[in-house]
């Protein structure tokens, strides 16, 4: 399977006083494995609202996503999504929610996001909660989908005690382990940031490990608790019943509530003694460091105040990726930075897509981020794809008459011209969209038919798909 | 910066607060002289003895140093005498009659404070996050109701439909009957509390002076519940008529942190939503609060010396109810400038409580 | 220029106008809050033709000795078709007293609100605007008196200055207008930093112009609301002076506060007092509806007008 996420049919709206806001209509994508899929449009077009569709953070009043499949492998992530909510529309239309259906479609989406699928988004200032440290935020991602494997790390470090006093006082690795400790010490020479960062990350194995060994039996069952709670997981994403589904929800969801974030948070403000939290501050030290943060370790302890934006980016890539996640959704995350800030966080997420091969959708405005970044490209326009292929193919040969017209509004420095050309009219109003197409009364290229029918996604080429009825019969198989 | 030196600047701003204070009282109380050497004046009236008091309290010098003379006196403690009681009587001093009457008012505002956070905060929580829905609207209504009720009015009414003459049925008469009184029945002879409260006669010393600490002290555990119970009624009513305030100002104080991008963010780390209210969100919220906790306090408090004079609590209150009626300048002042003082600390307090939730206050 | 200020000045109230218009629909919207207008409204009427309507003195409730050969000087008479509220004790007609009071209550309430705010606005703008030493100083004078508990102040003002209406109106107008100040000033912080006001400064119009076209309008709503909710506390207030004895105009003065405290006094104390419950209960059931109705007026008020709301 080389997909790692398929959109089909998502339909999102807004019901608002005005009306209804027909946010996304109808948009369907492929997103493959390993690749940077683009998703560029104007402010408004839906691209944003089709990220927060995808991790279901869509504020519900006053939107829904009324219709549509999202299949990450195998599972359907919106699932009896038509069962949520029953629609009335009358005048003012009302919404009836299923609450109970709700709240059980959210333990099952909080398993999937931060772990399957995450997020960065736009304005990295207000990203974090300013009353909390960095550590604190990066380490509960972790401590939330993380915890067998760091107990694992844990109880092999409490195994081989030894070893790692005498790879700390040698200042290098020298062992290698078969198992999670052994993947943990490999990226840690891997990484090579140094003697000081190894022998720190050293002293924290070697202090969860001994507090692992003081309790042994209570931590022995918490990671077999957690193995079980992970199987139940896989279980929940393969192939299940709506019975058997219903069981494993309701188990995880009281598993969930005995992680108390409340108290952890607390405990690791102060010298705390739990091997968990010393090994979540220990991935969360290694992570900051993969982002490229200069002194990761004090860093750990500072306040989201005190940080400049683009460390703030880092720190929200950090926390994204922590959990090794199968897609990363990239909402405008350098739109708020300076220029050469943007650049570094755009190499960064490149070089980390590499080492974990997470695929990565990112939602722009700006055509040179997409050119830089992506491998494909999909074309966004009030709610609709118009069209969607590779970067190069995009560029030197755009289709819709709509990505036409973008590409030809930006100015150009080796080919100066005296008029910059926009395209004539304004972004559509969603309550009342046009009939059709919804680009027609701006198209350039619009004939009768664009009035009446919406066009159809007509693949013109490999892997080159237009929304557009001057393409009609000109498709390729 | 440091806890420490943020606590000391919270401190020394307060001081020109208390100046102001000061400033204030003194000028009521010299506003009205004949009342002011009424309250210096014990139970000799000749014109020399007037003369005296004058020249004790320097009124012929110029306003400036009149001021320093009163807050010399002020931070002393010499706040004039009570009118005698007796007939061969020298007044009380107000500032013992302060001492005694202080940690019953102090007693009855800590249960009040108490049963507001432990309603009030709840309360915000959960209309916030269910809104709109049953319990939000319940909750605004009830809000709404309480902060439109006379506090007086209320006490009555509690007192009136719970009391033994009640027109109701006798299972709601929760006060008055059998072995546990209302203090506003305090009959002597009859009750757990006599002993405490008749001190004279039982000879009990209270330490503190606190009637619930006492009571554990001596280990007489039924006085401290029947006080406790005692207490209980005041303070709920008192807490009934301002805890609406903290309720809807912790509301719309959730709503809008709920609506900022770091809830976003926690969300979408796949935080149960259990915890993103009351880790993300409760923390942030509860620090905007503190802004209203001034204006809180001063409800309260008024509501405090109403409730006081309804139910016949010995506090500070009823002692500014009976000093009004009589004309007892002294008393008022007094009861005016510890109030403010309460208030004053209480802000204080609060924003060091503050200042351990959010560390952005502390670059101030 | 005279011409043109004039003429814009026209433009403003109109375009205030419209916008109130729009404001108005929506406010209708939510039925709660039109029910709390028209009671408000209601007390209003009440308070200013009621005490016309009844005749005989405003000052006084009128008390009724005997009632068809029954002496009922001391027994107060339950609610019945002779009596609509029945009777406290010396024989005083609660219907006409609760009557009379609505004037004076929102009387004394109406004048206290509006001269606070009016002080208040007035010191707030300067405070704002002008910054500086006399900014602080009026910020410093708003925490002082926020910080004293309103009903002891106002016991204190009226017992050492004398307990007649004006000092009442002033001493409670004293308390309340540093809510004003801090409303109106950090308006007109926030409002000072909108790049149109900026640029209004920039193209030279000057101080008085640019707080009256720009400033006040964006302060006035909630004014409005916070009049709404003062209202009610002030009311309550007032009833609480007048519960303790410390109001003015006599003994016998009809106030709904004043009313429940003739009960309780002339009953012989509350627990006397609780088979005559009507005594206390009505007067206070007529302050309850009140401020209930300014409390939603004033959310309601809040809901429509708080630019955060999409409307």
């Amino acid at each position: 399977m080389d997909e790692a996420l398929v959109v089909k049919n998502l339909k999102t709206q807004f019901f608002i006083y005005d009306g209804v806001v027909k946010a996304i209509d109808d948009v369907s994508f492929t997103l493959r494995k390993g690749e940077v899929l683009g998703i560029v449009g104007e402010t408004g077009c839906g691209k944003s609202v089709t990220a927060y569709s995808i991790t279901r953070l869509i504020p519900d009043p006053p939107g829904r996503i009324v219709d549509g499949q999202i299949m990450m492998g195998n599972v359907n992530l919106l699932r009896n999504i038509r069962d949520e909510a029953k629609i009335i529309l009358t005048k003012r239309p009302k919404i009836k929610h299923n609450y109970r259906l709700i709240r059980k479609n959210e333990y099952f989406y909080n398993k999937i996001r931060g772990k399957y699928i995450s997020m960065i988004f736009q304005e990295p200032m207000a990203a974090l909660n300013p009353v909390y440290t960095v550590e604190d935020q990066v380490a509960e991602t972790l401590l939330l989908h993380n915890r067998t494997r760091m107990l694992k790390i844990i109880k092999s470090a409490s195994e081989h005690l030894p070893d790692l006093e005498r790879m700390k006082n040698e200042g290098k690795i020298s062992v290698g382990y078969q198992d999670e400790l052994g993947e943990e010490l490999d990226k840690l020479s891997k990484a090579n940031r140094g003697k000081e960062s190894l022998t720190r990350h050293l002293n924290i194995l070697i202090e969860s490990g001994r507090h692992f060994s003081r309790s042994k039996e209570k931590y022995e069952r918490m990671l077999k608790r957690s193995m079980e709670n992970d199987e139940l997981e896989d279980k929940l994403l393969g192939n299940t019943t709506e019975e058997e589904q219903e069981e494993i929800i309701k188990i995880l969801s009281k598993e969930s509530k005995k992680i108390n974030l409340v108290k952890m948070s607390r405990q690791l403000k102060r010298r705390t003694r739990d091997p968990i939290l010393l090994e979540a501050r220990r991935e969360s030290l290694y992570l900051l460091e993969s982002v490229d943060i200069p002194n990761p370790y004090g860093i750990l302890k500072a306040y989201p105040h005190e940080l400049s934006g683009g460390m703030l980016q880092r720190v929200t890539i950090a926390i994204a990726l922590a959990n090794n996640p199968r897609i990363l959704i990239a909402d405008e995350p350098t739109t708020a930075l300076d220029v050469t800030v943007q650049a570094q966080i755009l190499q960064l997420l490149r070089n980390l897509q590499k080492d974990i091969g997470t695929s990565i959708i990112l939602i722009t405005h700006d055509l040179g981020v997409i050119a830089e970044t992506c491998n494909r490209v999909a074309v966004m326009y009030a709610g609709n794809i118009v069209e969607t292929a590779t970067t190069d193919e995009l560029y030197h040969n755009p289709k819709h008459p709509y990505t036409i017209g973008l590409l030809q509004s930006i100015p150009r420095v080796d080919n100066p011209t005296k008029n910059l050309k926009a395209i004539k009219g304004n972004v559509p109003n969603l309550i009342n969209p046009p009939t059709g197409c919804r680009f027609h009364p701006r198209c350039p290229f619009a004939f009768d038919k664009c009035k009446v029918e919406k066009p159809e996604t007509i693949e013109v080429s490999e892997g080159h798909t237009v929304a557009c009825h001057l393409f009609h019969g000109k498709e390729v198989n | 910066m440091k806890l420490y030196v943020y606590i000391i600047r919270r401190i020394l701003l307060l001081i020109p607060v208390i100046i102001g204070v000061t400033v204030l009282t003194f000028f009521l109380s010299h506003a009205n002289l004949t009342l002011l050497i009424d309250g210096y004046l014990g139970r000799i009236r000749t014109p020399a003895h007037i003369a005296i008091v004058k020249a004790e309290l320097h009124l012929n010098m110029p306003v400036y140093a009149q001021y320093f003379y009163y807050l010399g006196n002020l931070f002393t403690g010499n706040w004039g005498y009570l009118a005698p009681t007796e007939l061969f009587d020298a007044g009380t001093p107000v500032f013992v009659e302060f001492e005694r009457r202080f940690p019953p008012t102090m007693e009855l505002a800590l249960l009040a404070t108490a049963l507001v956070l432990v309603m009030g905060l709840p309360l915000g929580v959960f209309s916030a996050v269910k809104k709109d829905r049953l319990t939000d609207q319940a909750t605004r209504v009830l809000a709404m109701v309480g902060v439109s009720i006379p506090v007086f009015w209320l006490g009555i009414l509690i007192l009136i439909y719970f009391g033994p003459n009640s027109v109701l049925p006798f299972q709601l008469r929760l006060l008055g009957s059998g072995q546990i009184p209302p203090s506003y029945y305090y009959v002597p002879g009859t009750s757990i509390l006599e002993p405490w409260v008749n001190t004279k006669v039982s000879g009990l010393t209270q330490p503190t002076g606190f009637l619930l600490i006492d009571t554990l002290y001596y280990g007489d555990v039924s006085a401290f519940l029947a006080g406790l119970y005692t207490l209980f009624w005041p303070a709920l009513t008192v807490a009934l008529t301002s805890f609406a305030l903290v309720t809807r100002f912790l509301r719309s104080s959730m709503l809008e942190v709920m609506g900022q991008d770091y809830v976003r963010t926690a969300r979408s780390k796949g935080v149960p939503e259990h915890f993103v209210i009351h880790k993300h969100v409760r923390r942030n919220a509860l620090g905007a609060t503190t802004t209203v906790m001034g204006l809180f306090f001063a409800t309260l408090l008024s509501g405090v010396v109403v409730t006081e004079t309804v139910f016949g609590w010995p506090g500070m209150g009823r002692w500014l109810f009976s000093a009004a009626i009589g004309g007892d300048m002294v008393s008022i002042m007094a009861t005016t400038f510890i109030f403010t003082i309460i208030i004053v600390v209480a802000n204080l307090i609060v924003d060091i409580i503050y200042s351990f939730l959010d560390p952005r206050v502390r670059l101030e | 220029m005279t011409q043109s200020v004039e003429s814009s000045l026209g433009r403003i109230l109109r375009a205030r106008f419209d916008s109130f218009k729009k404001t108005f629909y929506f406010f209708t919207r939510s039925p709660i809050a039109t029910i709390g207008l028209g009671v408000v409204i209601f007390y209003i009427l009440v308070a200013i033709f009621g005490p016309v309507v009844l005749g005989g003195n405003p000052w006084k409730t009128t008390q009724i000795l005997q009632f068809h050969g029954v002496y009922i000087y001391n027994v107060p008479q339950p609610p019945s078709i002779y009596f609509p509220f029945g009777t406290t004790f010396e024989g005083y007609n609660l219907f006409n007293g609760v009557v009379k009071a609505a004037r004076i209550d929102v009387g004394v309430a109406a004048a206290v609100v509006l001269s606070g705010a009016l002080i208040g606005t007035i010191l707030g703008s300067i405070a704002g605007y002008k910054g500086g030493v006399v900014g602080e100083v009026i910020m410093r004078l708003t925490d002082i008196f926020l910080s004293i508990p309103f009903l002891v102040l106002a016991i204190a003002f009226l017992v050492i200055l004398g307990r007649n209406l004006t000092i009442m109106v002033v001493a409670l107008a004293i308390i309340w207008w540093p809510t004003y100040t801090r409303i109106v000033r950090g308006q007109v912080l926030s409002v000072r930093e909108l790049k149109y006001v900026e640029a209004s400064v920039a193209a030279g119009s000057s101080s008085i112009r640019t707080v009256m076209k720009h400033i006040i309008p964006n302060s006035i709503y909630p004014i409005f609301v916070q009049v709404s909710l003062d209202f009610g506390n002030v009311i309550l207030t007032i009833a609480a002076l007048f519960y303790l004895g410390v109001g003015f105009a006599g003994y016998y003065t009809p106030e709904w506060g004043n009313l429940i405290g003739l009960a309780t006094d002339l009953g012989g104390g509350i627990p006397a007092v609780t088979q005559y419950w009507w005594t206390v209960t009505i007067p206070g059931l007529a302050i309850l509806i009140l401020v209930v109705s300014l409390n939603l007026l004033g959310d309601g008020l809040r809901d429509v007008t708080d630019p955060r709301l999409r409307r």
